[in-house]
């Protein structure tokens, strides 16, 4: 086995020692500090950047050995960044000062002959601008570029399943909330309309009870009114059947009794009206 | 010759029992009339006097016309009764209904008319 097939297999053992953990990673951070781990055993480097725009950048990891990984949700984006991201061709080109981040500038000061390795691709709807510094201490050669596009590839993949499944539990948070809103709203309601039903019960229970007084006394009424009254009409329904001493001695004196008390039993049935709807709080022109 | 027809009138008012008695025998509806003006005594007489017809008044102290009707039905008396009240309730009319010797019912006050299609009503019967 040659040197470089030796080197090969061991890069592909780290790689996939590295898809394993990334498979397990749940947040933007930890998909960092994995690669962050691994990104050693993959190529040499002394900056790994690897830049996510749609409309706006979205996520950006830089690496170096120095610092570790930086995580930007709102990075700016680097002159050579800009200029990929119009004309999307790679390069290699010798190290600027301005071809590194702030935080990095200070420590990058010192490379021996430090190249700026770049490169653009789009990967699920995100333009993606990855790049690698190297120098004579940490040579990058093309030999790393196939393991390079793996790990891009494996990255942002992942970045996706990680953002839908924030989108997921927000929705879902959403939703709880939306539920409980409405679990809220109904029993609201319910207790709206169970007050309204005991509202209408007591309601029908007083108007059945109040029927009930004013058909007794109707009934009431309606007998003893019409009593007196009966005898006078019947009276009248004989009075032929008498002559005038006959009528004037027996039948008016008895006619006399009969109004008197039908003039009794109004003025009764008057108190007596007057009486219950006192009792049961029948007003005139109040309606509940 | 027809048989002759026997009237007990039951109301607590004496002078209802005037009148009707009065509109009876212009009407010869009957050939004898008795009158009780309290339903107690007037079930007590009952046996005795034997009436083909008991005019019955509703509206009475201690013992109403109903009453007086439930005691007839228990002694499974079964003499004819024409219910005579003043009240014009239809529950009056409709609970009538259920006591089969009950013949006719009528509202207060009677006429000669109403007397004479009582007499026609209940000629095949007497």
């Amino acid at each position: 086995m040659n040197l470089s097939s030796a080197k090969y297999r061991i890069t592909y053992e780290a790689f996939s020692k590295f898809s394993y953990n990334l498979n397990t990673v749940e947040t933007f951070e930890d998909l960092g500090k994995v690669t962050n781990k691994h990104l050693k055993y993959l190529f040499n480097f002394k900056m790994f950047r690897i830049l996510l725009v749609a409309e706006q950048p979205v996520i950006c990891y830089t690496f170096s050995k120095s610092l570790g990984v930086n995580i930007s949700f709102f990075e700016t984006i680097l002159p050579y960044e800009e200029e990929l991201l119009i004309h999307k061709t790679p390069g290699v080109l010798p190290l600027q000062p301005d071809n590194l981040p702030e935080y990095l500038s200070e420590k990058f000061q010192t490379l021996e002959n430090g190249k700026l390795w770049m490169w653009y691709t789009t990967l699920a709807n995100y333009k993606v601008c990855f790049s690698i510094v190297s120098d004579d201490s940490s040579p990058f050669s093309h030999n790393d570029i196939e393991i390079l596009n793996l790990l891009v590839d494996n990255i942002v993949s992942r970045y996706v399943q990680i953002q839908l499944t924030e989108e997921l539990k927000n929705k879902n948070i959403k939703l709880k909330e939306a539920i409980s809103e409405i679990e809220l709203k109904n029993k609201e309601i319910e207790e709206i309309n169970n007050n309204q039903q005991n509202i209408i019960l007591k309601r029908t229970e007083e108007l059945r009870f109040k029927n009930q007084k004013l058909l007794e006394l109707s009934k009431l009424n309606a007998h003893n009114l019409r009593e007196p009254l009966s005898r006078i009409m019947g009276f009248l329904e004989i009075a032929d059947l008498f002559n005038d001493v006959e009528l004037r001695n027996e039948i008016f004196p008895k006619i006399k009794i009969s109004t008197h008390q039908l003039d009794q039993v109004f003025r009764e049935v008057v108190a007596q009206s007057e009486n219950v709807a006192a009792n049961y709080n029948i007003t005139e022109n109040k309606h509940d | 010759m027809t048989k002759l027809l026997k009237i007990m009138l039951v109301d607590d008012q004496k002078m209802a029992n005037f009148i009707n008695k009065k509109l009876i025998e212009v009407t010869q509806f009957a050939d004898e009339i008795v009158d009780y003006t309290t339903p107690e005594a007037a079930l007590s007489a009952v046996k005795e006097e034997k009436p083909d017809l008991i005019f019955l008044d509703l509206n009475m102290p201690e013992i109403n016309g109903w009453n007086f009707l439930d005691v007839l039905k228990e002694r499974n008396d079964p003499t004819q009764v024409v219910i005579v009240t003043s009240s014009t309730s239809n529950i009056d009319k409709e609970k009538a209904q259920n006591y089969t010797q009950v013949v006719d019912f009528l509202i207060k006050p009677l006429n000669k008319n109403t007397i004479l299609s009582l007499k026609n009503k209940l000629k095949p019967a007497c």
